[in-house]
């Protein structure tokens, strides 16, 4: 079995003594910033970017998915306990999970969803190792136009998914790509977008734009006057679930892990869509659907396990095709930018002990955080108690430094400063800045396999429609956008995304 | 004079459309190219009117549908976080860590109204002791403390 030789290099990565240590610290720091409030997956992963690049790239790898399980974890914590949910996926969690801690039953909602999130963690690896090689290899037979086609469906999928108006997510893509290109120009090597200034002529610095967007924005929004911050459950008791509880979730995460799946590997799909679609689904098939909202511990199971399962298959068009799914693998892309190497199929051959490595570590990683962090789960209830006043400062100060370490560069830390209060006015206007995002990783590529699919067909623009794939990938991201304007998806869509 | 119904949708297409005119400018400066051989300047014009065309779509929806408007901008946070982190970019090449993270603790830590001096004076000890810790030690950021 090829799979089983794979999953065995990967292990034989993924299990030296320094990786093992790696992927733990990733899984501790991960949960330890995703436990704070207000901070996603997305922001915790761009705010601990720069201690993983001075790390060879497979440990900065498993580092990373350890910091992303973590962030997961830290965030469905934080949905629970304070009915704040970190990011999109953990918004069903926070309903059922925070009326189960207002009844006393924190201990429980928390160890489902640890619980879950590990069995859907376990059994989509496994997919991933079996899925990635074939698309992979599938995927090597891409030219220029079949990359074009398969990164415009990934940014239409992208703004399928952003909530609110189809235009201005589409904007937000566009304003992405252009600002993408800034820099040198990489044929002709003229700059463009740069303004003069020579600190840009290697572009937007990367993990700037991204902590600025996601870390220095949040930090803004979060300093609004609003009304006294939801109460604290102070105390976490009964980690233990009962055996009533587990006969009740069992079918919950088996329904919920098939269901994020499946979500995960569509391109664009993932983590969100996943958690709205288990929890309606549990609601659906309940005896009595009135329970939910009330504290009903299949609307914990079951989502969590989506959310987690889906967050892990969107690695698959990400490892073997280069496509960001969504924010965070749109960062992980970045990083395999920096640490040099090019994204795309080769990704599986050329660099094995990565690919594999990086997989087994997911692994790793899902065992590490539930043997960590149910222990644990005390501490982290302490963490929740620090005041954001006294934690906004250390957030704004680690991008600063954090930025300036990528490069050494104060240039890049007015880059973070200028989309710091760039991405707050996309707040304030309701413009997503995840579709920005993808649109900024995927400029210069999209650029690049353009120009070269239309040198190729001597500027014939019928080179997308003629090559099978690419025209079969190019119709797919039509026939969405039309969906997504017609007036009875949009209904739809607008009542799934709403939280 | 038609009215403005939805504000933060209108200010989403003024900054598509401004966006939009900033690239064409830009790319109306270098080569064009022929679509079998693009110049520097093609793809850049292509994205520019899309964008364009997006922002006038929005503008005129902005124009003729409902919206709510923009809410509790919060002014404060917004100028003195911003200016936290531009005087952290100015300092840290010019005197150094240790007043970089100084100043931008202190620019940073006025966004709050809810921190009195005591606390500051404690935040911003306890913040440069950490940052030197998980920095200059922990990832040996080549930094000077004091000077450049």
């Amino acid at each position: 079995m090829d799979v089983l030789a794979n999953l065995g290099l990967g292990l034989s990565v993924a299990l030296t003594a320094q990786n093992v240590l790696y992927c733990f610290a990733g899984a501790l720091l991960g949960t330890f910033v995703g436990v704070l409030p207000g901070l996603g997956p997305a922001a915790t992963l761009s705010l601990l970017l720069p201690l993983t690049f001075t790390l060879p790239p497979v440990s900065c790898f498993i580092m990373l998915a350890g910091i992303y399980y973590g962030a997961q974890y830290g965030g469905s914590t934080t949905a629970i306990l304070l009915r704040l949910p970190g990011e999109t996926s953990s918004v069903v969690t926070a309903i059922d999970g925070y009326e189960m801690a207002k009844r006393g039953r924190a201990g429980a909602a928390l160890a489902t969803a640890a619980l879950g999130s590990f069995f859907a963690g376990t059994a989509t690896v496994a997919l991933i190792a079996l899925f990635s090689p074939p698309l992979a290899h599938f995927a090597l037979s891409f030219t220029a136009p079949e990359y074009f086609a398969v990164m415009v469906l990934g940014l239409v999928a992208a703004v399928t998914l952003a909530s609110g108006s189809v235009v201005k997510a589409l904007g937000m893509v566009v304003l992405g790509l252009s600002l993408g290109l800034a820099g040198q120009d990489i044929f002709h090597g003229e700059y463009r977008l740069t303004f003069g200034l020579p600190a840009l002529a290697d572009g937007f610095d990367f993990v700037a734009v991204t902590m600025g967007v996601f870390g220095v924005a949040e930090v803004i929004r979060n300093l609004e006057d609003r009304g006294a911050p939801a109460r604290v459950v102070d105390k976490v008791k009964g980690l233990w679930l009962t055996r009533a509880d587990l006969r009740r979730i069992v079918a919950p995460v088996l329904r919920g892990t098939a269901l994020g799946g499946a979500l995960g590997i569509l391109p664009g799909g993932g983590a969100a869509v996943a958690s709205f679609a288990s929890y309606s689904l549990e609601k659906n098939l309940a005896r009595d659907p009135s329970r939910f909202g009330h504290g009903a511990i299949e609307g914990v199971a079951g989502p969590e396990s989506a959310n987690n399962a889906g967050a892990q298959t969107s690695f698959i068009p990400m490892l073997t095709l280069g496509l960001p799914a969504n924010p965070v693998m749109a960062l992980l892309i970045g990083v395999l930018i920096i640490q040099g190497i090019q994204p795309g199929p080769n990704v599986m051959t050329s660099q094995a002990p990565l690919f594999w490595g990086l997989i087994a570590s997911m692994w790793v990683g899902n065992v590490m955080l539930l043997v960590l962090n149910l222990p644990l789960i005390g501490l982290w209830v302490r963490l929740l108690a620090i005041p954001y006043r006294a934690l906004f400062p250390a957030i704004l100060l680690f991008c600063a430094i954090g930025t300036y370490n990528v490069g050494n560069s104060a240039a890049d830390v007015f880059v973070l400063a200028a989309f710091g209060a760039i991405g707050y006015v996309f707040v304030k206007l309701d413009c997503e800045p995840a579709p920005f995002l993808l649109g900024f990783v995927l400029g210069p590529m999209l650029e690049d396999h353009f120009r070269r699919a239309m040198m190729v067909s001597q500027g014939d623009p019928r080179i997308f429609v003629e090559r099978p794939i690419s025209a079969v990938l190019l119709g797919a991201s039509v026939l969405a956008l039309a969906a997504v304007l017609m007036p009875g998806v949009r209904r739809l869509r607008e009542r799934a995304l709403r939280a | 004079m038609p009215r403005i119904r939805d504000p933060r949708n209108f200010g989403c297409a003024l900054m598509f459309l401004g966006l939009a005119a900033l690239l064409a400018h830009n790319a109306f400066g270098l080569a064009m190219g022929t679509a079998s051989a693009m110049g520097p300047g093609y793809f850049p014009l292509a994205l520019a009117i899309v964008l364009g065309v997006l922002g006038l779509v929005l503008a005129v929806q902005s124009l003729r549908v409902d919206g709510p408007g923009v809410t509790g901008f919060a002014w404060r946070p917004f100028v003195l976080v911003t200016l936290a982190l531009v005087a952290f970019g100015v300092t840290i090449t010019r005197l150094g860590f240790v007043p970089a993270v100084l100043v931008a603790s202190a620019l940073g830590m006025s966004a709050s109204r809810e921190l009195g001096w005591r606390a500051k004076l404690l935040l911003g000890a306890v913040l440069l002791a950490f940052c030197w810790a998980v920095f200059v030690l922990g990832l040996g950021l080549p930094v000077r403390m004091f000077g450049r």
